[in-house]
């Protein structure tokens, strides 16, 4: 019986997790660039009572066992990059990723990030960088006389400087990308960092060998859909409740069994 | 104490346990490709009929054990509900078939198909297993666009790669070994090619088990478990009277 309790426990707990993590999605159903999650559970291991199959005598075998589950348990939260929804804007300095592909951000300790987030800003020092004043890697510098920068599908800048024509290539964005990119692990302020689970990552030119290109004007926006998460919630709540009914059913099956002595 | 107790006590017990199989199940109602555990009556016929079956007398019945109550558990291996994700990776099967896993204790199969790459491209669960493909060998996946067709073809970039594994396995036969993973009882069946099975890319299987079915039978338990407990407590009361008011003299 208090095998029940615990059992139903673990259930409550995992269904909580999942509420947490629906949470998160949305409240990031407008931030630029995130990637939804989604909590993944598996059955615990499984206690068998009485082994189907076992030989009972030499000619004879126990034709049904009883297996007893422990209850359940969170084994992943798992980013799902599906690509999110398009907002033009109009800014020269919005790039959207059409396709795979991440942005590399220089973070102050000089270890690079990678972003799926393209509303870049301009510094004082004219270099691009993400709304956080991390620099693109490798690094841009618009030319102070600049009027209008220009982005290609390929990642190429250029910069039209006042009175000058033709534009002036600045530079170029590279896009990063990994054998595993839901294995890449998560830091807030829409960065993620690659890990042992993310694979070795290779740089290289937008729209060449899979990765995707850019589109400049545009932003690519949460992948959350609130009617989604909603119905996940809904799921987890029920979930969630359905899990008490059992703790209550066993309290009540114990409360009878103490009645029994008088 | 009256023998007729004891049967009622493992009546009892069987309910116990009945709650324990369906608390799993109410706790893997969000898991994926989870199938749900049913427990069944063994007939009191079958029992007397095979005297080599080593179900303990109720007499003998050692009080922390339910190995000997006359119950079976089975797995109700019928479809979950298939869920649109969108997600390359994660595969939903359409029939009876299983995906065959390498597991550190050899092949063996799950339902559950919201897979993943590992650091060197293969194909894995979400535990880390590599799934297995056609030839029994890994499925790498190297390249960005994969598809998957109806009958378990794995194309990379419009290439085709290898086929996913799918078997069909005798399903009395299974045991659950947690992690959603199955083994076969028989370590010698192998499973035969899963024909009827279709592959969905981009769905996932839901859990199979269904809320409404287990909160009336957790009510179906309860009263069971109350009624048993009432001729425990009306059996203690003819005894209570055959012990005390019996050959009172006045």
């Amino acid at each position: 019986m208090s095998r029940a309790l615990s059992i139903a426990a673990s259930g409550m707990q995992a269904q909580s997790l999942n509420i947490d993590v629906i949470s998160n999605n949305l409240a990031n159903v407008s931030t630029t660039g995130f990637k939804r999650s989604r909590a993944d559970f598996q059955d615990l291991l499984y206690q068998n009572l009485r082994s189907a199959g076992a030989a009972s005598t030499s000619a004879n075998q126990i034709p049904t066992g009883i297996q007893l589950g422990q209850g359940t348990r969170p084994v992943a939260t798992q980013k799902i990059f599906i690509q999110g929804t398009y907002q033009n804007t109009g800014n020269e300095l919005d790039i959207a990723i059409e396709g795979s592909g991440f942005f590399q951000i220089m973070q102050p300790d000089g270890e690079v990030a990678y972003s799926r987030a393209g509303a870049f800003k301009l510094n004082s020092d004219g270099k691009i960088v993400t709304s956080d004043g991390y620099p693109l890697e490798p690094e841009i510098t618009v030319p102070n006389n600049s009027v209008s920068v220009t982005i290609g599908t390929d990642g190429t800048v250029s910069a039209l400087a006042a009175g000058a024509t033709p534009p002036t290539q600045i530079g170029t964005i590279e896009l990063a990308q990994f054998p595993n990119q839901a294995g890449l692990s998560s830091i807030g302020r829409n960065l993620y960092l690659k890990t042992a689970a993310s694979g070795e990552v290779t740089t290289g030119t937008a729209g060449k060998d899979g990765r995707g290109t850019l589109s400049q004007g545009n932003l690519e926006m949460s992948n959350v859909s609130v009617v989604d998460e909603m119905v996940n919630m809904i799921t987890a709540q029920r979930a969630y409740e359905i899990n008490s009914k059992s703790i209550q059913a066993a309290d009540e099956m114990l409360q009878l069994a103490n009645n029994l002595k008088r | 104490m009256s023998s007729e107790m004891n049967g009622i006590v493992l009546g009892a017990r069987s309910q116990e346990l009945r709650l324990e199989v369906l608390s799993n199940n109410m706790a893997n109602v969000n898991t994926v490709g989870f199938k749900e555990d049913r427990v069944f009556q063994i007939p009191a016929l079958s029992l007397s009929g095979d005297p080599d079956i080593p179900f303990a007398s109720p007499g003998e019945l050692p009080l922390d054990s339910l190995a000997g109550l006359p119950v079976g558990t089975f797995t109700n291996f019928e479809q979950g509900q298939l869920k649109v994700t969108g997600n390359a990776l994660d595969i939903g099967l359409e029939g009876d078939g299983f995906f065959s896993v390498q597991t550190p204790n050899g092949v063996q199969y799950t339902r559950k198909g919201n897979f993943e790459l590992n650091a060197d491209g293969t194909l894995v669960t979400l535990e880390g297993y590599p799934v297995l493909g056609q030839s029994g060998r890994q499925i790498q996946i190297s390249g960005h666009d994969v598809f998957v067709d109806a009958g378990g073809a794995v194309s990379v970039d419009g290439a085709e790669v290898d086929a996913l594994k799918i078997v069909n396995l005798n399903k009395n036969g299974l045991l659950k070994k947690g992690d959603s993973l199955y083994s076969p009882i028989d370590p010698n069946d192998q499973g035969s090619p899963a024909l009827n099975t279709l592959v969905r890319q981009g769905v996932i299987e839901g859990s199979n088990v269904d809320s409404i079915k287990m909160m009336t039978e957790m009510v179906d338990v309860m009263r069971g478990y109350e009624s048993y407990l009432k001729v425990i407590q009306s059996l203690n009361d003819t005894n209570g009277k055959a012990v005390n008011d019996l050959g009172r003299l006045s």
